[in-house]
């Protein structure tokens, strides 16, 4: 009797030890009493998520500190956030959401979460969702374009897990003449006459490619903020695309017009997709695939080290969907590179990570520079070209070492 | 006896995962923007659509100039945002005055 009362003290002790232990945490990070000018943008903690840094709140738009990249799989808790319009979902019962499928279609479909889960094949990959903006603000070298100052982290790449897409249009049945499939989600603007986030895609790479709807975000349902409970995934392009909290699917036969379809997430329609630091583009197209790209995690920029030390330079690459073949690493300005060292890749659309482990010999500073090249051998260019929208930078990544 | 508990409890589970009710509550921040002449027209026509965080990531100089005019109208013809000529006017002479290069971004 005595050691069970032990047992129980013991386990009431530790159990107080853990509450205690976790509201000291939870103490160890406030949020910002005023937010000014002077500390923007801030870290800061929303519910489901460590400190993020915050770009703004109505709607909340989150970035992901770069140290995060050292693993290949961004964990929920720590996976950016960006919606456009402030009425976002707060509260979702999914005894009551529904899915619906309309439009061109042969019926009308309502489906609940239970009947995606049940109804259809699942399927899993892993794959990089990326803001357009992501790095926008490495264009302040040549001139700042308006959006969101995002540096590293608008991006993320997760084990998504849904249906396919194109199982749940056959099931309503797509009309012959269909030629656009739109997405729309919960979010609402405050204002009603604001633009709704309506967005199309070409009903092609609808029935015939490999996008899902996804109600799961490395093996747990999505966190609110992220799209729960269902998200498009569109492995390979930019986030814009990936519609978040789809709520209604529209089969069309004709082109959907609207701000977000017809102005915003456009870029120059040229090789480059790019203009002169000011110049507006001539003909401009809809952002689509990910150009490739690499972000050195750690150790942090301008790291101290002592002479003969070694130190595990870390990160990952990605592309649109080749695939990485090689990062390579400079440490004299890119007059030779060597090759890093690549982690098992986990499908074609996932981070790729990599790893160096530099030694360092000299005293003196020691920029280094990295480069991926995809499977099909496109090289991340040193800079990025510049567009009115700041989106693309896909320019070489770098950090400072220091050697004492 | 047993045997009925189990099966009651197991449905229980099964019908538990079914349905999901997700809910957060969003923070609340203390937004500052500069004490000046026009602050009130800003907060006013601005803040319902979008918080002030949208201001501080801009800086009229560095995104060239005619940045604060080139975002008021923005507003108001892509977004509709219900603002008079008058109250633009305002607004983007506050934002003008106020936030014109008044931060560099250390990159790293």
């Amino acid at each position: 009797m005595s050691s069970r009362r032990e047992f129980l003290k013991k386990g009431l002790l530790l159990a107080g030890a853990a509450t205690v232990g976790n509201s000291l945490i939870e103490k160890a990070f406030a949020n910002p009493s005023e937010i000014s000018i002077e500390n923007y943008p801030p870290l800061v903690k929303y519910p489901t998520k460590k400190p993020l840094i915050l770009h703004a709140d109505r709607p909340p738009i989150l970035e992901t500190p770069r140290e995060y990249f050292d693993k290949v799989i961004t964990p929920n808790d720590a996976f950016f956030v960006r919606w456009h319009l402030a009425d976002i979902p707060t509260k979702v019962d999914t005894a009551t959401w529904r899915l619906k499928i309309t439009g061109n279609v042969n019926r009308e479909v309502e489906l609940s979460l239970d009947d995606l889960k049940t109804k259809f094949e699942p399927v899993s990959y892993y794959a990089v969702l990326q803001c357009s903006g992501n790095g926008r603000a490495f264009y302040q070298k040549q001139q700042t374009p308006t959006g969101t100052q995002w540096t590293y982290g608008s991006m993320g790449n997760a084990l998504w897990t849904g249906v396919r897409l194109s199982d749940v249009l056959r099931y309503a049945g797509v009309k012959p003449d269909s030629i656009e499939v739109a997405f729309d989600g919960l979010d609402k603007a405050p204002y009603p006459k604001t633009p709704d986030v309506i967005r199309s895609l070409h009903i092609d790479k609808c029935l015939y490619e490999n996008l899902i709807l996804a109600y799961e975000m490395n093996g747990e349902p999505l966190p609110l903020l992220n799209g729960f409970p269902i998200r498009l995934v569109v492995p390979g392009w930019y986030a814009t695309h990936w519609i978040k909290s789809v709520t209604t699917i529209t089969v069309l036969n004709e082109k959907l017009k609207n701000f977000w379809m017809e102005k915003a997430y456009h870029i120059p329609d040229n090789a480059c997709h790019c203009v002169e630091p000011g110049e507006k583009p001539k003909r401009k197209r809809v952002i689509s695939f990910m150009d490739v790209k690499s972000i050195i995690a750690k150790p942090k920029n301008n790291t101290v080290l002592r002479r003969g030390e070694v130190v595990k330079i870390s990160g990952v690459a990605f592309d649109g969907g080749a695939g990485i073949k090689t990062v390579l690493l400079s440490f004299d300005n890119g007059k030779t590179w060597k090759p890093a060292n690549l982690e098992p890749e986990l499908g074609r659309y996932s981070f790729r990570g990599w790893f160096y482990y530099f030694k360092a010999n000299k005293t003196g500073n020691v920029k280094v520079l990295a480069k991926a090249i995809n499977k099909d051998g496109i090289e991340q260019p040193y800079g990025s070209g510049w567009n009115p929208g700041g989106y693309m930078w896909n320019g070489l990544d770098s950090i400072t070492i220091k050697i004492v | 006896m047993k045997k009925l508990a189990i099966f009651l409890v197991s449905i229980f589970v099964i019908n538990a995962s079914f349905a999901e009710v997700k809910e957060i509550k969003l923070p609340y921040f203390n937004w500052k923007m500069k004490d000046a002449p026009g602050k009130d027209v800003f907060e006013r026509n601005c803040l319902m659509c979008h918080s002030p965080g949208y201001i501080f990531d801009q800086s009229e100089g560095k995104s060239g100039k005619h940045l604060w005019e080139h975002v008021v109208h923005s507003m108001i013809n892509d977004f509709k945002a219900p603002i008079s000529e008058h109250d633009a006017k305002i607004i983007i002479k506050y934002l003008k005055e106020n936030y014109s290069n008044t931060k560099k971004r250390i990159l790293n």
